[in-house]
Parts: structure tokens; C-alpha cells; sequence
């Protein structure tokens, strides 16, 4: 019997970190294991009713190698906390150290720098652009980026990441074998296959409501800094804000519109001073002192004719609807639908929302004199 | 003895001649009835005794038998009333029997001997006529339906006694004036206008394109934004009819009943808009009678669905065939009959079950999942037939927007009938009215673009991840913009202003 495999007992068990936390010290793994073989009642009343029970109908070294092979096997491995690649921003009682990770892809995402970027399942179409763009900021820089695969901000985060070819890394708040949502299912897949997953539950455990704020401590725990993009006052994301307190991480929030009730708890944050506000992955690089590897990205030059360039001083006040634009034009509504497609296609403004446009604030466009 | 009229029944929006013969002979008194009547040609019997009788003329006491040939089709409605007592009449020699060779008679007898409206009087004359007759009795309350149909007499009567005379020779009726189609246009009034609604002008524009080219147009916005009250004026700009298209939309008309009698035809393209309640039947017909429905209805018009996801998704699929094929085909127990149903569907639809989502005024209060399972009862097969998306958002007035010029209706109308009619021209004889219904190689031949215009489009594509179906609905669009400006060739500019028309398609709702 080896230490990890009896490791491997406990978390196969689902002994929870908190328990774990007060055992490591007193007994090793091993101990325990023959404790619970053999009947010891000391040892047998550490564990509630359930846990022990569960702990003894799994006590068979032989049922367990078999286990541990076949899920080996299906691509899921198993890392115990005592083990070389765990990661060492876990260790630490704050964090409250899962007994042992269970994960599928590159391991080796664990020691980059890794930056949580968290947020609201009822995502409005402004925080999917914020968190679209300090995903991509984010990984352009080459941070990774930890977020929990659930809908909305987290889901977002991933798929931004993974088209920018950037690294990325999904706690679940289940089993590897039952990640949820259902309709994540097929990003799941693109995270394991390009990025990592990771859990500290057993590959066939469902999630439970009670799972997904407990890997939320994860979740910043492996981070160096906690991004939250947009959350209510009643969001997953703010209990992440707290472990990330806790563990005396950087937490960081996009400020929204103050009218939002979808951003109420993001901007709450940065009103008691708990976090910082920031607006794009250069704010965050320069907080955490890293420097950015990235030079500024070279602005595109645009030459408009005259039109254009009457169109695009209208925009410059900022985001504006068709309707006033053509007021403030005075030109017929064909043509200036034609021209801000036109516009558009050569990258001078976005079509932000159905009749409403800004200007692109990477490109430059050359006066035309 | 025996007499035989001539009359005509519907199928479909066809005609067809119906013999109906009466033999009076010796037996029990009594009324016997064969040929397949329904319900409303059996209960015909009582009418006709009374009419009859309250005509002034003899009822035989004998036994009375009709038979209505062909023998193996249902024969419905009251309209064979007249011809039967035409018949019983001859075979009584109240009236001499050759002299209704020839003639056809149609309509609806009361029990004073009133001959009452019937409906389909304009696809029964247009068979006969094709047919050879050229005398026709027809119920005075259809003079003005019939007055379209040149190269047939029609003589209208009012009771049954006038019909009498009529064949007898005692007292001719005069037939009806007929006056060229085309001279039937009426200058309609319309009570919504697009110069009351202020702003919307990318709304006022796609609506324009798509009464143009005969589009079909999903307006997506929050509640309150004008997707209704945008609907409601477009009626206003739509083409005016051709003498065929008002022909075709009033033999649909005649046969639904729903004419007005006064007008007689129909001349401003229908404008249909079925609750979110309508059943399957009612939306694409049916019933004992395979009577035509709202797809039907809004034949050469508009279909408009207000709140397009409300409506079960059983009945929107069944809309997929007419939108594609231009008919549908209703088949009952009895009888299959074949509808034209071209229609401009014009549907509207809140982004999100609140209505909220991506709205710059309003927070919307749906989870994802909520949002997904409302999108989701619009299939994709419905959407791709769907040319021209647009948002319609609550329009946030700054003082600048209160000046905007808005135009009226007819301003736009002439745009519209300018266009259509450059389409008439270029489509003549291949049986296509408009850019909207143009088949693919037609989409080849006529959507060239210059050489620019072709660049920009690839590189919208590109840059906006527009889907392959999409391409032939931009094309499309982009020739009636190009034909609303006069153009020959789709220049750069209409292809750029057609992919603004592609909201669903667009990154922000990815």
C-alpha cells in the first residue's frame, strides 16, 4: 500500500479538504487506510457515518489499482497533494488543499502564471465583450486563464482563449466524467484536448449545489489574480471574490454601467475597495509586476473618403444609433446603411448592437486633407 | 318528366360543370336527392318548395327525383338552388326545356324566392367561360365580382322570377357591363402611414426593400420598440397589384367567401395577421370543405406573424412548403385541392422571453437557458427562408432626432412600384413577379456584380462569418436595392447595404 493510493482512497471517498486539513497532521494516509481495514473505532469515528461507510466498502487495495488503472485508462489521472506536479499555490491552509486532484490534459498548465477570469451564468451582451476582450487581452499576453466552465462569463472565457490559441485551465465543480452544463459538454472536450481540466472529485461524482462553491476556492487558488467581468449581487462569481481575499490574491472587477443590475455586484466590490478596477489585460499585467511580452499591437492606418470621414466624426462622440446618425447626416438612410457596412468591412467601426455603432479603436484613420 | 340545367361547382379555386337533372314521375309524393349532396345542397329541398310556391308557380305533387352529375363528387353549399328549381320547373313545363340548353345557372334561393350571394362566382365564370358558355344566371349580389370577366354574358337576377322570364323571353334582363381590370384600381386610403412613425429609418428601409422585392422580414426587438406599428403602415408602400395577381387573389377571395360586395374584386395585396392562437387548419386550410386558408388568404400579400415564437412550432413548420413552393396542397378525406399561397411573410419577435436581451434601454431578467429555449422554437430550416433580419430597438431620442425628415407612404410607395415594375418586365413569361422568388440560375443570370461589388462581398463574408445559404439571400437583396436606385449591374454599394440586413447572422448574436 502505497501513501498515494491510499491518498487516492480518501478523495475516492470524497473526504472533503476541510477534514483532510485536521487528519494530515495526526495520521498519514496509510494509517488510516488500515484504521479503517481493520475496524480501529478510533480512527472509524474521525469520519462521519456516511464517509466511514463509504471509506470501508472501498478499503480493498487490489479494487483500488484496478480503479485507478481503468480511469488511467479513460485519459483522467490522478495527482495526490504530496505528489511533485501538485501545485504549490494550493498548499496552503487558506486555500483549504484538496486531498488530491483528479485531471485530464496538459498538467504542465499548472505552473504557469494563471489569472481566473469568473463571472455570471446571465451574461449581458456587454460582459460577454468585456470578458471577450480581456480573455483574448489575456492570452495574447500568454497568461492562462482559470475559470469554472459553467454558462455565461466562465464559458466565454474558455472558448475566447482557446480561439486566441491561448492556455486555459477548467475546475469542475463535478467529476471529469460529468461536466455540466450539458451544453458545455463540446468545450469540455476543445479544454481537455488543448488546455487542462482539473477536480477534486471522483471522475463519476455529479456535481451537487454544494460542489460548486467549493471549487470556487480552487479556482482562485490556483490564480494569481481573480478578474471578475460582470456579476449581481447574487452570483457564484462573488463567493470566488472572497476566497480570493482570503487567500490575499489580487481581485479585480470591469466596471459596469451603474443602472445594471447585472453588474450590482461587480461594481459593489469596487465600491467597498475590495477590488481594483481595471479595463483591459495591460492594467492587470501591471498590477501583478509582469511585464507585458506582447509590444503594443500596431495600429492599422485607413484612408476614408469624404463621407467616411464625415460618418466616422459622428461616431467619434461614441456609440451611436442609425437613427441619429442619419439625423445628424442629413443623408438618406440607404446610403448610410451602405457606407457604415462599408466602413465596417475594412475594420474602421463595429456594429456593436442590432443599429448601433462605435468606432474601432485599433485603427487609425489618417486625415484627409 | 325530365329536364336537365346546367350549373358549376368549386374545386379548389376551380370551377367545374355540374348537370343536374330532375324527373318528376308517378309514385308516393316525395323528394329524392342523389349525386353526393352535403348537408347544405340536401337541405336545399325546403328552399326550393317554397320558393317556388312563393313565386307564384306550381309545386308537383308527384315524386320528385335530382340527380346532380358528375355522380362521385361532393357536391356543397346552396348555390345549386337555382338550377335545381330551374329544373323542376322544366320537367313540370312551367318552363319549355330547350331553352335552358346552354345556360348556366348559379345561386341561392330564399324561402320568398329571393336569389341570394353565393361565393365563388369569379372562378366558376372564368371555367366557363374557357369552356364555351357564354350565358350565365348568376345572383345579383355577385354583379360587381363578375363585371371583371370579359367575353361572357352574365345577367344577373334578383328573385326567381326574373329568371324565369329571363329564359321564357317575357322579360330580358340586360347583362352586365364589364370593365377592363386594370381600370378597377382604387385609390385606398390607409389609416397608418410611415410619416407618423419617427426614427427607425433602417426598420422603414428594409421594409421598403422588402415590399420591393417581395422579401420576407423578421423584425427582432424589446416590446415597445415598433415592430407592430412598423407592420401595420406597411400595407401603404406595397406594389400595386397586376390585373393577374388581383385576378388570381380574388378567385381565392370568392371562394373563402370573404369578398366585399361592393368592390367585387380585390385590388390592394391582402394583408393577413393570424393570432399566435391559430390552429394548423386555419393557417393553411382545410375542413370538410378543404376551404382555403390564411396562407391562402394572404395570396400576392403579406402574411404578418406578430410574435413569431409563440406560435407552436407544428404550425410554423407547416409554412416551410408554401414559403418554398409558392402553394399549398390540402388534402381531405374527399378531396385534394391545390392553393396558390405566394405570400411575403412579415414576422416579429423579441429577442428573449422578457424581450430585454441586448436592448441599450432595458436589463433583461432571462437566464441563458430561458433565452435558449425561446430561440429554439424557431427551426433553421424557417429562418433560412427569412431574407432580410433587422433590429428594431427602442430608439432613444436625443433633440437631434425629433427634426429627422420622415416620408410618407406613397413617396415610398412610387420608389416600390418603380422597382417592381423593372422586376415585372425582367421576369416576363418565366411566371416569377418579383427578386424574392427568383430560382437559382435565375440568382446567376441576373445578380451579376461588378467587380468590386464582388470583392466587398467576400470580404463581408469573411469578416462577419456569414453563413453559405446567406449568400444568395444577400444577392437577392442586393438586386432590389440595385433596382430601387435604377441600377443594371449590383454595384459595391448595394451589396454593403444588403449585409446590413443580416442581423442573425451577425457576431453579436453568436
Amino acid at each position: 500500500m502505497t501513501e498515494k493510493l491510499a491518498l487516492f482512497w480518501l478523495s475516492q471517498a470524497l473526504v472533503s479538504g476541510k477534514k483532510f486539513l485536521y487528519l494530515k497532521n495526526k495520521y498519514t494516509a496509510v494509517e488510516l487506510f488500515d484504521g479503517i481495514r481493520y475496524n480501529d473505532s478510533q480512527i472509524t469515528s474521525l469520519f462521519g457515518e456516511i464517509t466511514a461507510k463509504k471509506l470501508k466498502s472501498l478499503c480493498n487495495e487490489e479494487k483500488l489499482n484496478e480503479t485507478y488503472d481503468k480511469m488511467t485508462y479513460d485519459g483522467i489521472r490522478y495527482m495526490s497533494c504530496y505528489d511533485e506536479e501538485f501545485p504549490k499555490s494550493l498548499l496552503n491552509d487558506e486555500v483549504i488543499t484538496p486531498v488530491g486532484l483528479y485531471y485530464k490534459g496538459d498538467v504542465k498548465l499548472l505552473n504557469s502564471v494563471t489569472v481566473a477570469v469568473v463571472g455570471t451564468r446571465a451574461v449581458t451582451p456587454y460582459g460577454k465583450e468585456v470578458t471577450k476582450k480581456i480573455s483574448r487581452e489575456l492570452a495574447q499576453e500568454g497568461i492562462c486563464i482559470a475559470s469554472g466552465l459553467a454558462d455565461g462569463v466562465d464559458g466565454i472565457a474558455h472558448e475566447t482563449c482557446l480561439e486566441t490559441n491561448g492556455k486555459t485551465i477548467a475546475v469542475l465543480g463535478g467529476g471529469l466524467k460529468k461536466p455540466s452544463p450539458e451544453s458545455n459538454v463540446k468545450l469540455f472536450d476543445k479544454v481537455c484536448e488543448k488546455g487542462l481540466a482539473i477536480s477534486e472529485y471522483p471522475p463519476d461524482f455529479p456535481p451537487a449545489p454544494y460542489t460548486f462553491p467549493e471549487r470556487n476556492r480552487i479556482v482562485s487558488g490556483i490564480s494569481k489574480a481573480v478578474i471578475i467581468t460582470e456579476a449581481p449581487l447574487k452570483s457564484g462569481a462573488l463567493i470566488t471574490a472572497e476566497c480570493a481575499i482570503k487567500q490575499g490574491k489580487e481581485l479585480f472587477c470591469i466596471p459596469a454601467n451603474v443602472t445594471s443590475r447585472r453588474s450590482e455586484g461587480s461594481n459593489a466590490l469596487l465600491y467597498s475597495l475590495k477590488a481594483k478596477p481595471v479595463s483591459s489585460a495591460s492594467d492587470v499585467m501591471r498590477a501583478l509586476g509582469l511585464r507585458s511580452k506582447n509590444k503594443k499591437t500596431e495600429k492599422r492606418y485607413i484612408q476614408l473618403d469624404i463621407f467616411g470621414q464625415k460618418l466616422y466624426n459622428v461616431l467619434q462622440n461614441g456609440e451611436t444609433f442609425f437613427d441619429n446618425i442619419v439625423v445628424k447626416l442629413q443623408h438618406p438612410p440607404h446610403e448610410v446603411a451602405s457606407k457604415l457596412s462599408q466602413l465596417e468591412i475594412i475594420g474602421a467601426i463595429i456594429n456593436k448592437a442590432p443599429n448601433v455603432y462605435e468606432i474601432n479603436p485599433d485603427v487609425e484613420i489618417k486625415e484627409n486633407n | 318528366m325530365l329536364a336537365k340545367v346546367n350549373s358549376y361547382g368549386l374545386d379548389g379555386i376551380n370551377g367545374y360543370k355540374i348537370e343536374v337533372e330532375s324527373d318528376i314521375h308517378n309514385g308516393l309524393p316525395g323528394w329524392e336527392m342523389v349525386g353526393l349532396p352535403g348537408a347544405s345542397t340536401k337541405e336545399s329541398k325546403e328552399r326550393v318548395r317554397s320558393a317556388i310556391a312563393n313565386s307564384g308557380y306550381g309545386f308537383s305533387p308527384k315524386k320528385i327525383t335530382i340527380n346532380m352529375a358528375p355522380a362521385d363528387t361532393k357536391k356543397d353549399g346552396p348555390l345549386y338552388d337555382l338550377p335545381i328549381a330551374m329544373a323542376i320547373l322544366a320537367a313540370t313545363e312551367q318552363l319549355q326545356a330547350d331553352k335552358l340548353n346552354d345556360l348556366i345557372f348559379i345561386g341561392e334561393l330564399s324561402l320568398n324566392g329571393e336569389v341570394k350571394r353565393v361565393r365563388g362566382i369569379l372562378p366558376i365564370l372564368i371555367a366557363a367561360k374557357s369552356e364555351g358558355y357564354d350565358r350565365v344566371i348568376i345572383p345579383d349580389g355577385n354583379r360587381n365580382e363578375a363585371s371583371y370577366i370579359e367575353g361572357i354574358n352574365v345577367y344577373p337576377v334578383k328573385n326567381l322570377r326574373d329568371a324565369v322570364m329571363h329564359v321564357s323571353g317575357e322579360k330580358l334582363i340586360e347583362p352586365i357591363f364589364t370593365h377592363e381590370i386594370a381600370s378597377a384600381r382604387y385609390k385606398t386610403e390607409y389609416a397608418d402611414d410611415f410619416r407618423y412613425v419617427m426614427g427607425q429609418f433602417a426598420a422603414k428601409r428594409a421594409m421598403e426593400i422588402a415590399a420591393a422585392g417581395g422579401h420576407n422580414l423578421l423584425m427582432i426587438g424589446p416590446p415597445g420598440g415598433g415592430k407592430t406599428m412598423l407592420a401595420k403602415c406597411l400595407p401603404s408602400i406595397l406594389p400595386d397589384m397586376t390585373p393577374a395577381e388581383m385576378l388570381e387573389t380574388t378567385k381565392i377571395h370568392s371562394v373563402a367567401g370573404s369578398l366585399d360586395e361592393e368592390r367585387g374584386i380585390i385590388t390592394t395585396r391582402p394583408f393577413r395577421a393570424p393570432h399566435h392562437t391559430v390552429s394548423r387548419i386555419a393557417l393553411t386550410g382545410g375542413g370538410a370543405n378543404a376551404h382555403p386558408g390564411e396562407v391562402s388568404l394572404a395570396h400576392n400579400g403579406v402574411l404578418f406573424l406578430d410574435e413569431l415564437p409563440e406560435y407552436p412550432r407544428s404550425v410554423l413548420e407547416i409554412l416551410r412548403q408554401p414559403l418554398e413552393d409558392k402553394t399549398i396542397t390540402v388534402s381531405r378525406a374527399l378531396r385534394s385541392v391545390e392553393y396558390p399561397a405566394h405570400f411575403m411573410l412579415i414576422a416579429s419577435m423579441n429577442p428573449c422571453p422578457c424581450g430585454n436581451y441586448g436592448s441599450q434601454t432595458a436589463d433583461c431578467t432571462c437566464t441563458p437557458s430561458q433565452i435558449q429555449k425561446y430561440l429554439a422554437r424557431l427551426s433553421a430550416p424557417l429562418l433560412d427562408r427569412i431574407d432580410l433580419h433587422i433590429g428594431v430597438d427602442n430608439v432613444k431620442y436625443d433633440e437631434l432626432a425629433g427634426k429627422g425628415y420622415s416620408e410618407d407612404s406613397a413617396t415610398i410607395r412610387n420608389r416600390v412600384n418603380v422597382a417592381r415594375e423593372i422586376q415585372v418586365k425582367r421576369y416576363e413569361g418565366t411566371g416569377v413577379y418579383c427578386n424574392a422568388s427568383m430560382t437559382n440560375k435565375m440568382v446567376k443570370d441576373y445578380c451579376k456584380l461588378t467587380s468590386d461589388g464582388e470583392q466587398l462581398l467576400k470580404t463581408a463574408f469573411e469578416k462577419f462569418g456569414l453563413s453559405a445559404r446567406a449568400y444568395g439571400r444577400v444577392l437577392k437583396v442586393a438586386r432590389t436595392i440595385a433596382d430601387l436606385s435604377g441600377e443594371e449591374n449590383i454595384l459595391a454599394t448595394h451589396v454593403a447595404e444588403a449585409v446590413q440586413y443580416r442581423t442573425l447572422d451577425r457576431s453579436y448574436r453568436k
